[in-house]
């Protein structure tokens, strides 16, 4: 009975034809708006050949200076643009999520296109060497396996380096406990864009060693397993998580969207009592358009 | 299948009468504002026609448009809670649209986990797992979340 009215109730409610003329409207004119005037293809292709001839003789002169001095002073990495929304991350999810077993075996559902160009890194390094091919956005959302995320091309925005000072949130010493790692101040600081797709990896470990020490307490390493299931596992909609079964590691591909409206969930995660924790925060080089 | 991209003009005739009433009601349940809904579902076609994706059928082109409306929502509500001078929901606004405004209303005050799942079970009638494909969740969550909102609703009306 409670189902029945609760269909009619919502069943009823529908846009006024006015405002479905209005919304009408609305779209066609954005999408009539002017686009670019298109270029021959055999000119573009000149053009294109003409320009990075000439900059590359120009890095090349420039590079001839500098190299006396020594080292270079960034570290290039490869960019590929995808055809994607600027939602794009939900629009690849949602592809990915809704496509049978079968049907994507068959189908390429966000089949981006790749602009490779090298651009200096001014963030930070390159991680996840490995496959050159572009990353198929539609696929990332179903990932399950962390080897998957290995062929990725992530850039690291945030991380804690054990012992060292050289990510925004060292590890704590061993010894040291409830480290407190802020993720809503690092999405403010560092990421921010919705059309990235930002891995999060947070690791958590006791006091008495580093993350990869030997995980003699098994019973321990799986309280802090759940704990970090229950923390990743946000109930909401858009929030794809992937926690693996790595004990002391949790794994998320999100998008800022997500991560930002749930950031509070993040920055309260460090109340364990006698945990380390660190946090990793990547952006996904493969840029969503 | 693939959107007609050759003509603009007919495909977006096409989108408006198919689902504009679907994503409204998704997208309002979602965000208890009938204006955020609006622009919400604007949005969620804009999406579609300058992405053009194929689908395999007219139920995987809906579920699409339902699940990025949904992300849309998201969005919405973080860009509300960024800038605090955006006006809040009007959930009686919202509930006015109904032809039973007092469930409608009891649905509304339900937490948004509920109100997106109970909406797509019993309005549109999809089962625990589609609906656990669409909104990125186990069909067990899913399950859980129709009982306990079902509890609720029963609750609301006692």
């Amino acid at each position: 009975m409670l189902e029945h009215e609760l269909k009619n109730a919502v069943s009823s409610v529908k846009m006024t034809p006015a405002k479905k003329e209005v919304l009408a409207q609305a779209l066609r004119q954005q999408t009539e708006q002017p686009r670019r005037s298109r270029i021959p293809r055999g000119f573009a292709l000149a053009a294109a050949c003409v320009l990075v001839f000439t900059l590359g003789a120009v890095g090349w002169r420039l590079a001839a200076k500098k190299q006396p001095t020594g080292l270079p002073t960034s570290v290039p990495h490869n960019e590929t643009d995808a055809a994607v929304p600027s939602n794009g991350a939900s629009a690849a999810d949602t592809d990915a999520a809704l496509q049978t077993d079968a049907a994507k075996q068959n189908e390429d559902p966000v089949s981006g296109e790749v602009d490779s160009a090298n651009s200096p890194n001014t963030v930070a390094e390159t991680t996840a060497p490995g496959n050159d091919a572009p990353t198929e956005i539609g696929n990332l959302w179903n990932i399950r396996d962390p080897k998957e995320l290995e062929n990725i091309h992530w850039r690291t925005l945030v991380r804690g380096e054990p012992g060292t000072d050289t990510g925004k949130y060292p590890c704590p010493l061993p010894g040291t406990h409830a480290y407190s790692i802020g993720l809503g101040d690092a999405l403010r600081e560092y990421a921010g864009r919705d059309d990235v797709n930002y891995y999060v990896r947070i690791e958590v470990f006791p006091p008495d060693g580093l993350p990869d020490a030997p995980q003699a307490q098994q019973a321990y390493y799986e309280t802090l397993r759940e704990r970090l299931y229950e923390t990743l596992s946000i109930d909401d909609v858009g929030f794809e998580i992937s926690v693996f079964e790595n004990h002391n590691t949790g794994e998320a591909v999100v998008t800022f969207g997500a991560m930002a409206y749930h950031a509070e969930v993040f920055d309260a995660f460090p109340d364990l009592p006698d945990v380390g924790l660190f946090l990793s925060l990547y952006d996904e080089i493969t840029e969503i358009k | 299948m693939k959107n007609g991209s050759d003509r603009p003009a007919e495909e977006i005739e096409r989108l408006v009468s198919t689902y504009t009433d679907t994503l409204y009601r998704i997208c309002l349940t979602r965000l208890r504002s009938p204006a955020d809904a609006e622009d919400a579902v604007q949005e969620t076609f804009m999406k579609l026609l300058k992405r053009q994706p194929r689908f395999q059928s007219p139920e995987h082109e809906k579920a699409w448009l339902i699940r990025v409306a949904l992300n849309v929502c998201t969005d919405l509500v973080r860009a509300r809670q960024r800038h605090a001078e955006s006006p809040l929901s009007d959930l009686a606004e919202a509930a006015a649209q109904s032809d039973a405004p007092d469930v409608m209303e009891a649905l509304l005050e339900l937490p948004e986990a509920y109100r997106t799942v109970l909406t797509l079970h019993y309005v549109e009638g999809y089962t625990t797992g589609e609906i656990a494909k669409i909104i990125g969740k186990s069909a067990s969550a899913v399950k859980m979340r129709l009982q306990k909102g079902r509890e609720l609703l029963r609750e609301s009306e006692s």
